[in-house]
């Protein structure tokens, strides 16, 4: 959950091309570590649309941070009022140097517990919260989890865009395929599929609003639809503020228990 | 008139750097007996509408944070403990605050003043370490661990660092659990019975029939908690010194004679009192992930805890000096469990609880070592518009069980409708172990909930 929600808007499910030259592998790298900024904040609003275009509302505010090499988030529903005040903290670690991921730290604060629990970092393919993104959709996944290629070239939403394909390595992946529309210019991802164990379209991806915000390329708004069902999610980042300063204790596990992050 | 208009000014920007949030709840529940409840069967053992109102004023580094309820109960099975809830003589309206506290936090150290709820431990729904708080212990049908806790009136002083936290806490008043005392309630005739074998028994009627601690400094309660979280491992360890949250039962023969002593009793019943007792525990847990698993471990000693005896030796010794309501006695308690959280939207945990009397006396009211293990798997549907829920207790001793499902379908965001069926079971040969003495609780629930 790599700066969830903030950071990954800017760039994750980007596996952009720059050159010709360049291989799939070195594209996807230099998106991976895309500049995202050393805090954000933001309010995100996500909407569930069912088959029947019955929606349901979340508000969730979001804090990240870096903190030498790790990436710490905090998440904050506002709503629905049934979840509201539920919080989780996260602390993202880079892969080691012979490519192997680290499982994330992580905390969920429960208000009707009046507890901070432990729970598992690698859980990453399920499905955020209902939505239609997994949490790996909106983290900034792991480069060593996926083989790329570049399947080539196409202009979406005016843009000039690599067709970049990440094929997990896990053959028990629930998202067995991913493929991106990267922009050439800014590495941002304008559009992307999904394919499932068996390899059939699961999911597409719309992104609109694309923004420099405070010189960060970021992606404003997701509409991420599963083919297979019907169901969509549309995901907005508002009030959007990086590099200001957040503050610090927001990222303890203290901070959860205490309710203070707001 | 320039004055005002600063301190107007002082108070708007006040005002401006204040946030204060509202959250609301309105439940609607209602439990009727299964047909292998006996006298229970078809009966409404649960009848309940609860508003539940929270206020969280936040002020820079400042938050005041209040949660009340009021409750209607249609069966009239409200009592109170003579500080968490203001309740009708009838037991049909209650008013309760359950938490009203200061809260302040320094670059370092961290102070909240007032009523809180405490959650300690890492066991789910089993009491081990977390003995900070006591329960509103009045009923059994569709009830929720936490939901059950009662604020305690404490001072908590804090040390925070980025990845540790020790917290001391001073409760200067004594708040015991709440007992089925009102006649309306259910549990009431289970738990107190006016007569057994024809015998009368005269039980307290109120709260305060029981001895409490009195309001002094030297019955305070203190506790002291320090935590670490790090990437191996979540670690805590506590200490507590104060008060157990039930009281021990004293059951006081009332014979009357004709004649003097050497003639045959003409009546005779049972007076039934009770007292608050000291009680220490030092506990520590460990969190540790591993992959898709979180392995939890808790552990909690209580040296010389008071024991209840059981009430055939109190009233076979029934000369005062020799029946002692209860012993001191050494107790450990220890958990291991585990989560388990798969892909699919699974959430399974399973938990084993020991818990073993030292120097064991037979006349004591329990078991010397009972041990049970729990199960609780969870999956949501649909985009989490459904939330199927089963979890049952296993008493590994007399084998009775307590298991539950329950059915949560989102009408809309705000609105839950639950179905939920609690079944208690005794095990082999009637034996009651555990659960067995709930069996005519099994019941079915209907709930309804909305957040506002």
């Amino acid at each position: 959950m790599k700066n969830l929600f903030i950071k990954v808007l800017g760039t994750s499910l980007l596996y952009a091309a720059t050159t010709f030259a360049q291989s799939a592998n070195e594209i996807a790298k230099k998106v991976h570590d895309l500049p995202s900024g050393k805090t954000s904040s933001a309010t995100i609003s996500v909407t569930l649309i069912d088959k029947n275009g019955k929606t349901r509302n979340r508000e969730i505010a979001s804090y990240t941070m870096k903190d030498g090499t790790t990436d710490k988030t905090v998440l904050v529903f506002k709503t629905p009022r049934d979840v509201a005040g539920i919080s989780y903290l996260t602390y993202d670690y880079p892969d080691k140097a012979d490519g192997t991921t680290v499982d994330s730290d992580s905390w969920i604060y429960l208000p009707a517990m009046k507890k901070v629990r432990r729970v598992s970092g690698s859980s990453k393919d399920d499905d955020f919260q209902g939505t239609d993104f997994t949490y790996d959709d909106l983290g900034n996944r792991s480069l060593s989890k996926d083989n790329f290629a570049l399947l080539g070239e196409e202009k979406v939403n005016g843009a000039d865009c690599w067709i970049l394909e990440a094929k997990a390595k896990d053959a028990k992946a629930k998202v067995s395929r991913r493929v991106s529309w990267v922009d050439k210019k800014t590495y941002v991802v304008q559009k992307g599929e999904y394919y499932d164990k068996q390899n059939r379209l699961q999911k597409t991806l719309a992104c609109d609003n694309i923004k420099q915000v405070n010189g960060y390329w970021t992606t404003l708004k997701m509409t991420m639809t599963n083919v297979q069902t019907n169901h969509k999610t549309v995901y907005e980042v508002n009030n959007l503020k990086y590099d200001e300063k957040v503050n610090e204790s927001y990222f303890t596990v203290s901070a959860l228990e205490r309710e203070q992050v707001k | 008139m320039k004055k005002f208009s600063i301190l107007g000014l002082a108070l708007a920007a006040t005002v401006c750097a204040q946030e204060t949030v509202f959250l609301g709840t309105l439940t609607s529940q209602a439990a009727v007996g299964l047909p292998n409840t006996h006298h229970n069967k078809g009966d409404f053992l649960l009848g309940q509408t609860i508003f539940d109102g929270t206020i969280k004023s936040y002020l820079d580094e400042a938050m005041v944070y209040v949660n009340g309820q009021i409750v209607h109960d249609a069966l009239g099975s409200q009592s109170t403990n003579g500080s968490s809830a203001f309740v009708a003589d009838d037991g049909t309206y209650a008013l309760k605050l359950r938490e009203a506290y200061i809260d302040w936090k320094g670059e370092m150290l961290a102070l909240r003043v007032g009523r809180q709820v405490v959650s300690w431990g890492k066991a789910d729904d089993i009491q081990i370490t977390d003995v900070l708080n006591p329960r509103d212990e009045t009923n059994v049908v569709a009830a929720d661990y936490n939901e059950s806790k009662l604020g305690v009136d404490a001072v908590r002083l804090s040390l925070l660092t980025d990845k540790t936290q020790v917290d001391a806490y001073w409760i200067p008043f004594f708040t015991p659990s709440i007992l089925p005392l009102a006649k309306g309630n259910p549990l009431h005739s289970h738990v107190f019975p006016e007569e057994v074998d024809e015998v009368g028994i005269h039980y307290p009627e109120k709260y305060d029939d029981f001895d409490l601690p009195e309001k002094r400094l030297s019955k305070s309660e203190l506790a002291l908690r320090a935590s670490a979280y790090t990437s191996v491992a979540d670690l805590s360890l506590y200490g507590f010194y104060g008060w157990d949250d039930l009281p021990i039962i004293r059951y006081n023969p009332d014979i009357a004679f004709d004649d003097g002593e050497d003639m045959p009793a003409t009546s005779y019943s049972i007076d039934v009192t009770g007292e608050y007792k000291r009680m220490c525990m030092i506990g520590a847990d460990a969190a540790i992930p591993a992959g898709d698993f979180v392995f939890r471990l808790e552990g909690a000693y209580f040296p010389k805890r008071h024991f209840q005896t059981d009430v055939n030796s109190q009233l076979f010794k029934y000369s005062k000096d020799s029946r002692p309501a209860s012993k001191k006695k050494h107790q450990l308690l220890g958990l291991a469990g585990l989560d388990w959280t798969p892909s699919g939207g699974w959430t399974i945990t399973a938990q084993y609880v020991a818990d073993g009397v030292i120097d064991y006396d037979s006349d004591l009211d329990r078991n010397e070592f009972q041990h049970q293990a729990t199960l609780s798997i969870e999956k949501s549907i649909l985009n989490e518009t459904l939330t199927i829920m089963a979890s049952g207790a296993l008493d590994l001793w007399d084998f009775s069980s307590a298991s539950e499902l329950e059915l949560d379908y989102k009408l809309t965001d705000a609105i839950t409708l639950s179905l939920i069926g609690d079944l208690y079971l005794e095990g082999p040969d009637g034996k009651e172990g555990l659960y067995g003495e709930y069996r005519d609780f099994s019941s079915v629930t209907f709930k309804g909930k909305m957040s506002f």
